[in-house]
């Protein structure tokens, strides 16, 4: 499925409700956190779709607000106030427009 | 990877007891993997840790608000297993009201999670919970003690149904 457009199934947790009120710390990553919250809204979730990935684990669609951004990991974390996603071909860093 | 269904509620509250917030039973024709647990909270900005497990649950089930599983795929057929409030062979439900008095059997009794980061838990392939077709027991996921907050709650499961 690595490569192709997955069919999105979104829960009501993957976008932000309401007003925010709090930050995800550094560290923090998804699993085990439900989501990463950053201070300018932006929620950051694991979706549904789940293939083979790094180290044995399964990787799922990463998420951003809900919509797919063409990336595959199993696991995101906030670090150093970035956003780093683990993927089959090793950590990538979210730079405001894609992983790098 | 079809036939996957999400038995979730959201935005409800629930009571101040070591409640089930998911329970699946397979049905005698059936089974499923569990794939995926998730919980979290909007009802309070204050941080906590909650304590949760999983379990299987015999003979007397939880009294649920009954859920019916939303498939995860379009082309799939609808879920083997139906939203009910009785805990039975065969149905799903959330947000217990009352636990049974049936004797519960803790597959992991005790994980932690903070209220305002969520919790989700994925197993590796190899630690996938699976319960057969036809087995007298349910899956529950729930709070091992009364959540300090009782509002705003969102939870779930992801299951593979197999059978």
């Amino acid at each position: 499925m690595r490569g192709e457009r997955p069919t999105i199934h979104t829960e009501p947790y993957m976008k932000l409700r309401g007003e925010q009120h709090f930050e995800t710390e550094n560290y923090v990553s998804t699993p085990p956190a439900l989501l990463v919250l950053e201070a300018n809204g932006t929620v950051w979730t694991l979706g549904f779709n789940r293939i083979f990935g790094p180290r044995g684990e399964f990787a799922f669609d990463v998420l951003k607000d809900g919509v797919f951004t063409g990336e595959w990991a199993s696991r995101i974390e906030r670090r150093g106030g970035k956003i780093r996603i683990f993927t089959a071909d090793g950590f990538k860093v979210w730079n405001g427009r894609s992983f790098t | 990877m079809s036939r996957d269904y999400n038995v979730a509620a959201s935005n409800v509250s629930v009571t101040n007891a070591a409640t089930t917030l998911v329970f699946i039973n397979p049905g005698s024709t059936q089974g499923f993997q569990v794939l995926r647990l998730w919980a979290g909270q909007t009802g309070t900005a204050t941080s906590a840790q909650y304590w949760v497990r999983t379990n299987t649950q015999v003979t007397a089930f939880p009294t649920l608000t009954s859920t019916t599983p939303t498939k995860l795929k379009f082309g799939d057929p609808a879920s083997g297993i139906t939203g009910n409030t009785t805990g039975a062979a065969g149905t799903a439900g959330t947000n217990a009201s009352a636990e049974g008095g049936g004797t519960k059997t803790y597959i992991n009794p005790g994980d932690t999670m903070n209220n305002l980061n969520g919790y989700l838990w994925v197993p590796t392939p190899q630690e996938v919970i699976e319960l057969s077709a036809g087995i007298s027991s349910g899956f529950g996921f729930g709070f091992g003690a009364a959540p300090g907050s009782l509002s705003g709650w969102q939870f779930g499961a992801t299951y593979h149904e197999a059978g």
